[in-house]
C-alpha cells in the first residue's frame, strides 16, 4: 500500500524504496536535512513563522490595540469579501501596480544586467550608478519626485512637453497618480534586479559562449538559446519575488500620497496599516493581510507549476 | 575567442564600442538626475526647497548644511547601531540561509517541500501585521530597546533562503557526484563544492542583507525607544517635524548615509562578482 | 498518508508558542497598578516616596526640542527627587504607529503625549488612566486655569486623563510683503468671505496665490463651521457630515480652487505641511494655521508676516482649538508619581517656559503673558488669544474619527478637482460614514 502511494508521488525513483516506510537512506537524509536546518530554522519558527501565525488567529477576533482581542469569528473576512467597496478598489490599484511594475521592472533590469556583464571598463561605476536607489531612503526619494512630478515646472512634464503631451499634475490626478508611483518605483527598483541577473550571468560558464561561437551563433541566439535558460532560476527568482513584494507595496504609496488623490493610489498594504493603526481594527487588518496572502499564494503557486515549463535546472 | 572577433571586426568593433560608451553614459546621466537634485536640495536654504518653480541653486550656498545634519541628533551613535545591526545580521543570514538552502536544493528529506512552500509562504504576510505579535515576544523576553531585538528577528527570514536555494539548484549535480564518490560528507560538499561557487550569489546575499538592514525603518521603530540605540533611518525621519520637514538637512544626511552601502557594493561587486571571471573559478 | 514527522513537531512548537502570545496579550494591566488607585492613606505615602524610574514618550522633530522636554524634566525631578524620568522619542507620523504597537503589548511608557484630537479614541478603550482621584487630592492643582476646552477634549465620562500643554486656535497667517506688493488691505476683524476672497483674487497674479490648503478635514472646519454647519453631534452621537451648511462651507472652499482659482493647486496630496511649505517659499498671501505654526515660520519665512483671525463667515467666525498634553498610560506601575510630572510639566513654570520657546499658545491662563511677551513683534499676535477666548469651539474627534477623516480626504478631493459638487461629495461621505461598522 506504500509504495502505491510513493510510487505515484514519484519519490520511489529518486529514493530507491521498495519496502518500509523509513528506510537507511531517508532516516540519514532527514537527520542531515534537520542540521543543516536548525541554524536557520530555530530563528525562523521563532521570529517568523510564529507573528505570521498569531496574525492569522488576529484575523478572527476584533482588536482595536488598546483593550484586549475580542472573538469576532468571520465577521472581518465576511465584511471584507462582501461589503467593502474600497477594498475592492485598492485591489484594483495593486494589481494594476503589479502588472505594470513587474513586467517593466524586469525588462530593465535584465537588459542593465546584459549590458553591465559586457566587456566595458568601469563597469562598477555604472552597475553602482543603476544600483544607487536601492541604498536610498524612501523619505528623501519620494521628495525628489514629488518635484519632479511638478506640473508646468517639473522636469517629467517639461520632458513630456517636448513632444506636446499636455501638463499633467501627476500627483493630484487620479488617472495619472498611480502611473506616477509605478514610475517611480521602477527607477528606485531596476537595481535590485538587475544584481540578481548580474550575479546569474556571472555564473554561466564561458565555455558555453565559446562552444557556441564555434558553431556560428550569433549574439541574438546567445542570448535566447544559452543566456535565458541559463538564467531562468535567476529570472524565475526575480519574477516571483518581485511579484510578492511588489503586491505589498507600502512605502511609495504611503510617503508619496497617502492613497490620494481620492484612493486611487490606495494599495492593499497601505489600506491594511490605515485599518490597523489608524482606524484601530487590528483584527479586520490581519484579515485583509490573509486576503492578501491568498492572492499571492495563489500567484505563486501558478508560476511554480508553470516552472517546469520553462525553467531550466540542472 | 573575443580576441578572434575583434581581430576579425576591429575597426567596426570598436566603433560600436564608443557608440555604446556614449549610450551608457548618457542612460546614466539621465538615470543620475533625480539624484543631482538630493544634492541641490542639500544645499539650499530650508525655505527654498519646496519653491515652484523649481531652481537648481538656490540664492545661497549653505556647504553648513552638512554640517548641522550631522549635529541635529546623535548620527554618529545611529551610525555605530546600524553598522552593528547590519553587519551581523548579514552574516547571520548569509551563514544559517545557504545552510538551509542546501537542504532545500540537494537534500531529499520528507516534508521538504511543504516545509519550503511554509518559508515561501511567510514572505507573502506583511511586516505591518507581523510586527505586533512579534514587538509582544521582545516584551516577554526583555529585549525592547537591545542589539538582539534588532538583529535576531530580521536574521532569519525566508529571503535569504529562497535567494541561495535557487542558485544553489543551478549548480550541475555532477560536481557533487564526484565529491560523493570521493566520500566527502554532505557539509563537506557544502562548504568546498558549492559555497565556493556560489560567491556571485552569496554576495548578492550580502548586499540585499546589509542594505535591508540599512535602510530597515519599521522595526526599529516599534522596538527601539532609547535615543542611544537607535538606527540611522531613525535619524534621518526625524527631520520631519509636526509642522514641517528639514528638506535640506533632510538630504544632507540622506548623501551622508549612503556612503556605507554604496563602498560595501562595490566591494562586494568587485571581489565576489567580478573576482570570478578572473581567476576564472567560475566554469564548469 | 504521509507522515512528516519534522513537520509535525514544528506545527505543533509553532502553534502552542502562538497561543502563548495571545494569552500574553490578553493578560490584565499590572497588578501594581491597582494599590495605588485604592485609597492608601496620604500621610504614609508622603512619608516613605519611592524611588522610582518613569518612562515619558513624546514625539519630536529636533535635538533642540529634546533638550526643552529635558529641562521641563530636570525641573519636575527638583521637585520630586525620588523620581528620575528617561524621555524616548520619535518623529511625529512614527509615534502614533509605536504607541499602539506599545499599547498592543501593554508596554506603553509612563507619562504618554497625547493630540487633542486623538484623544478620544484612546480613552474610551482605558488606553490613559483617570487623573480625577489625584486631580482631587491635589491641592496644588488648578484646573480651571487650564483651557477648558483642551480640558474637554482630554475627558471621557466626567473624568480627566490629560493635562494640555497647548492650546491653540487657528487663525490666519499672511504674508506682509505679498501685501504690500499689490497694495492689497491687510486681513481684520471684520473680514468676511466676500472680502476675504476679494483679497485673494488680488494676490493670485505672477505665479502667487490668495491662499494654501492642504487636504485634511481641518482645514475644511473652520468654513464649515463658520457656515453654521458641524461634522458631528455629540447630543445624538451622530456624524452629520450632509448638511446645507456643510455644503456651503465646503463649496466656497472648492470654488477657491476651482471657480477663482486663488488658491495654489495641490501638487502633494500625502502631505498634510504642504500649505505651509508654500508659505515659506513666499509665493502664498494666507494660511490657516496655528500658533504652534510661530517657531517654524520664524525660521523658515525670509519676509514679513503677521497675524489675524479667520475670516467671518456666514454664521460669524467659529474655529478650532487643537492642542496636546500629557496623560498616564494605564498600564503604569506608577501612577501616583506618574501624576506628580504630568503635573508639574504642564503647570504654570512650564508652560511659560513653553510659550516662551514658541511651541504654542499655553493651556494656562496663568501662563499666557510669556505668550504674548515672547510674540510681541508679530502684527496681530493678539488674535491668538482673541480668538481662543472669542471664537474657539473644542475640536474632539469621536470614536471612528480617524476613520472618517480619511473617508473625507479621498471624497473632498475630487472638490478640489472640480471633479464633484460639494454636495455630492458631502452626502456620498455620509453615506460612507454611516455604514462603518
Amino acid at each position: 500500500m506504500a509504495e502505491n502511494i510513493v510510487n505515484s508521488t514519484g519519490l520511489a525513483a529518486k529514493n530507491n524504496k521498495k519496502t518500509g516506510y523509513w528506510n537507511k537512506r531517508e532516516k540519514t537524509n532527514l537527520i542531515t536535512a534537520i542540521l543543516f536546518l536548525l541554524p536557520n530554522i530555530i530563528g525562523f519558527l521563532a521570529f517568523t513563522l510564529i507573528p505570521v501565525i498569531v496574525s492569522f488567529i488576529i484575523s478572527f477576533f476584533d482588536w482595536e490595540l488598546v483593550g484586549d482581542p475580542v472573538f469576532a469569528g468571520l465577521k472581518n473576512y465576511y465584511n471584507l469579501l462582501f461589503s467593502d467597496r474600497l477594498f475592492l478598489k485598492v485591489i484594483l490599484n495593486t494589481l494594476y501596480y503589479v502588472g505594470s511594475y513587474v513586467t517593466l521592472n524586469v525588462i530593465i533590469a535584465m537588459s542593465l544586467a546584459l549590458w553591465l556583464t559586457r566587456n566595458l571598463k568601469g563597469v562598477l561605476v555604472f552597475r553602482s550608478v543603476f544600483f544607487l536607489p536601492q541604498v536610498m531612503p524612501i523619505v528623501a526619494l519620494a521628495l525628489i519626485w514629488k518635484m519632479m512630478y511638478l506640473p508646468k515646472y517639473g522636469l517629467i512634464n517639461l520632458f513630456l512637453g517636448l513632444f506636446g503631451v499636455p501638463d499633467i499634475n501627476w500627483l493630484f490626478d487620479p488617472r495619472f497618480a498611480m502611473l506616477g508611483i509605478v514610475i517611480t518605483s521602477g527607477w528606485m527598483g531596476f537595481g535590485y534586479n538587475m544584481v540578481i541577473f548580474i550575479a546569474g550571468i556571472k555564473g554561466i560558464p564561458q565555455s558555453m559562449f565559446e562552444a557556441a561561437w564555434i558553431d556560428g551563433a550569433n549574439k541574438w541566439q546567445c542570448f535566447w538559446r544559452i543566456t535565458l535558460p541559463l538564467l531562468s532560476p535567476s529570472v524565475f527568482y526575480a519574477v516571483v519575488m518581485t511579484i510578492i513584494s511588489s503586491f505589498q507595496v507600502f512605502d511609495q504609496t504611503m510617503v508619496m500620497t497617502g492613497g490620494s488623490p481620492a484612493n486611487s493610489t490606495n494599495t492593499i498594504v497601505l489600506y491594511l496599516y490605515q485599518n490597523g493603526f489608524q482606524f484601530f481594527k487590528m483584527g479586520y487588518a490581519s484579515a485583509i493581510a490573509w486576503v492578501l496572502f491568498a492572492f499571492i499564494f495563489v500567484v505563486t503557486m501558478i508560476q511554480m507549476k508553470l516552472q517546469k515549463d520553462w525553467v531550466y535546472y540542472e | 575567442m573575443e580576441e578572434k572577433i575583434k581581430r576579425e571586426n576591429y575597426v567596426r568593433s570598436r566603433f560600436f564600442k564608443s557608440l555604446e560608451y556614449v549610450l551608457l553614459v548618457f542612460t546614466s546621466c539621465v538615470f543620475l538626475i533625480p539624484i543631482v537634485w538630493m544634492f541641490s536640495t542639500s544645499l539650499k536654504p530650508n525655505n527654498e526647497t519646496m519653491s515652484i518653480p523649481p531652481k537648481l541653486i538656490g540664492s545661497t550656498i549653505e556647504w553648513g548644511n552638512y554640517a548641522k545634519a550631522w549635529n541635529f541628533l546623535p548620527f554618529g551613535v545611529f551610525m555605530k547601531n546600524s553598522f552593528i545591526v547590519a553587519v551581523t545580521v548579514t552574516v547571520l543570514v548569509v551563514i544559517t540561509s545557504s545552510l538551509a538552502a542546501y537542504a532545500f536544493a540537494r537534500i531529499q528529506f520528507k516534508g521538504r517541500d511543504t516545509l519550503f512552500l511554509m518559508y515561501l509562504g511567510t514572505l507573502m504576510i506583511p511586516q505591518q501585521v507581523t510586527m505586533i505579535p512579534l514587538f509582544i515576544i521582545m516584551k516577554k523576553l526583555g529585549w525592547v530597546d537591545t542589539y538582539q531585538a534588532l538583529i535576531l528577528p530580521v536574521s532569519f527570514t525566508a529571503f535569504g533562503t529562497f535567494l541561495m536555494r535557487q542558485f544553489f539548484l543551478t549548480i550541475p549535480q555532477e560536481l557533487e557526484e564526484a565529491g560523493r564518490i570521493d566520500g566527502c560528507s554532505p557539509f563537506g560538499l557544502y562548504a568546498r563544492i558549492i559555497m565556493p561557487m556560489s560567491k556571485p550569489a552569496l554576495s548578492t546575499l550580502a548586499i540585499f542583507s546589509f542594505i535591508g538592514q540599512w535602510r530597515n525603518f519599521l522595526w526599529p521603530l516599534i522596538v527601539i525607544n532609547k535615543t542611544d540605540m537607535k538606527t540611522l533611518p531613525l535619524g534621518i525621519r526625524m527631520f520631519q517635524g509636526q509642522y514641517g520637514t528639514e528638506w535640506n538637512l533632510l538630504m544632507c544626511a540622506t548623501a551622508i548615509v549612503i556612503i556605507p552601502s554604496i563602498l560595501i557594493f562595490i566591494i562586494l561587486q568587485k571581489y565576489l562578482v567580478e573576482g570570478i571571471s578572473l581567476t576564472g573559478m567560475g566554469g564548469r | 498518508m504521509k507522515r512528516n514527522g519534522l513537520l509535525k513537531k514544528l506545527m505543533a512548537l509553532v502553534l502552542s508558542a502562538a497561543m502563548v502570545i495571545l494569552a500574553g496579550c490578553s493578560s490584565k494591566p499590572q497588578e501594581a497598578a491597582k494599590p495605588a488607585n485604592s485609597a492608601a492613606p496620604k500621610a504614609a505615602e508622603a512619608a516613605q516616596p519611592q524611588n522610582v524610574k518613569l518612562r515619558w514618550s513624546m514625539w519630536i522633530g529636533s535635538s533642540a526640542e529634546l533638550e526643552q522636554w529635558k529641562e521641563l524634566a530636570a525641573d519636575a525631578t527638583k521637585k520630586y527627587p525620588n523620581i528620575s524620568i528617561d524621555i524616548e522619542t520619535t518623529d511625529f507620523i512614527g509615534y502614533w504607529p509605536k504607541l499602539e504597537t506599545q499599547f498592543a503589548a501593554k508596554n506603553t511608557a509612563d507619562i504618554v503625549a497625547m493630540q487633542g484630537i486623538r484623544a478620544q479614541s484612546y480613552l474610551n478603550k482605558g488606553g490613559l488612566m483617570t487623573l480625577t482621584k489625584f486631580i482631587n487630592d491635589d491641592k496644588n492643582v488648578n484646573i480651571s486655569d487650564c483651557n477648558q476646552m483642551m480640558i474637554k477634549a482630554f475627558s471621557y465620562n466626567n473624568e480627566v486623563y490629560a493635562f494640555p500643554y497647548d492650546s491653540g486656535p487657528y487663525v490666519t497667517f499672511y504674508n506682509i510683503d505679498l501685501f504690500d506688493k499689490y497694495k492689497v488691505p491687510y486681513p481684520d476683524d471684520n473680514m468676511s468671505w466676500d472680502s476675504y476672497l476679494d483679497r485673494m483674487q488680488k494676490l493670485t497674479k505672477d505665479g502667487n496665490y490668495g491662499v494654501a490648503t492642504n487636504t485634511t478635514i481641518d482645514h475644511v472646519i473652520p468654513y464649515i463651521w463658520s457656515a453654521g454647519g458641524d461634522y458631528y453631534d455629540a447630543k445624538t452621537n451622530k456624524y452629520t457630515i450632509y448638511s446645507p451648511e456643510n455644503v456651503k462651507g465646503l463649496q466656497f472652499l472648492g470654488d477657491l480652487y476651482t471657480k477663482y482659482k486663488v488658491a495654489k493647486p495641490i501638487t502633494d496630496p500625502g502631505n498634510n505641511n504642504t500649505h505651509r511649505e508654500q508659505f515659506y517659499s513666499g509665493t502664498v498671501g494666507m494660511i490657516l494655521d496655528g500658533p504652534w505654526f510661530l517657531t517654524n515660520a520664524k525660521n523658515n519665512c525670509k519676509f514679513k508676516y503677521g497675524i489675524a483671525p479667520i475670516p467671518k463667515g456666514p454664521a460669524g467666525r467659529v474655529v478650532q482649538v487643537a492642542g496636546s498634553g500629557f496623560g498616564v498610560g494605564a498600564s503604569t506601575k506608577f501612577p501616583k508619581e506618574s501624576y506628580q510630572i504630568v503635573s508639574s510639566i504642564t503647570g504654570t513654570e512650564a508652560l511659560t517656559k513653553i510659550a516662551k520657546w514658541g511651541r504654542g499658545y499655553p493651556a494656562r491662563n496663568s501662563a499666557v503673558p510669556g505668550f504674548t511677551e515672547t510674540w510681541k513683534t508679530i502684527p496681530g499676535i493678539d488674535s491668538v488669544q482673541q480668538t481662543a477666548n472669542k471664537d474657539g469651539k473644542p475640536f474632539i474627534g469621536p470614536q471612528t474619527y480617524q476613520q472618517v477623516t480619511e473617508i473625507f480626504r479621498a471624497n473632498i478631493e475630487p472638490v478640489y478637482l472640480g471633479s464633484e459638487t460639494a454636495d455630492a461629495a458631502l452626502k456620498k461621505i455620509q453615506t460612507l460614514v454611516d455604514a462603518i461598522k
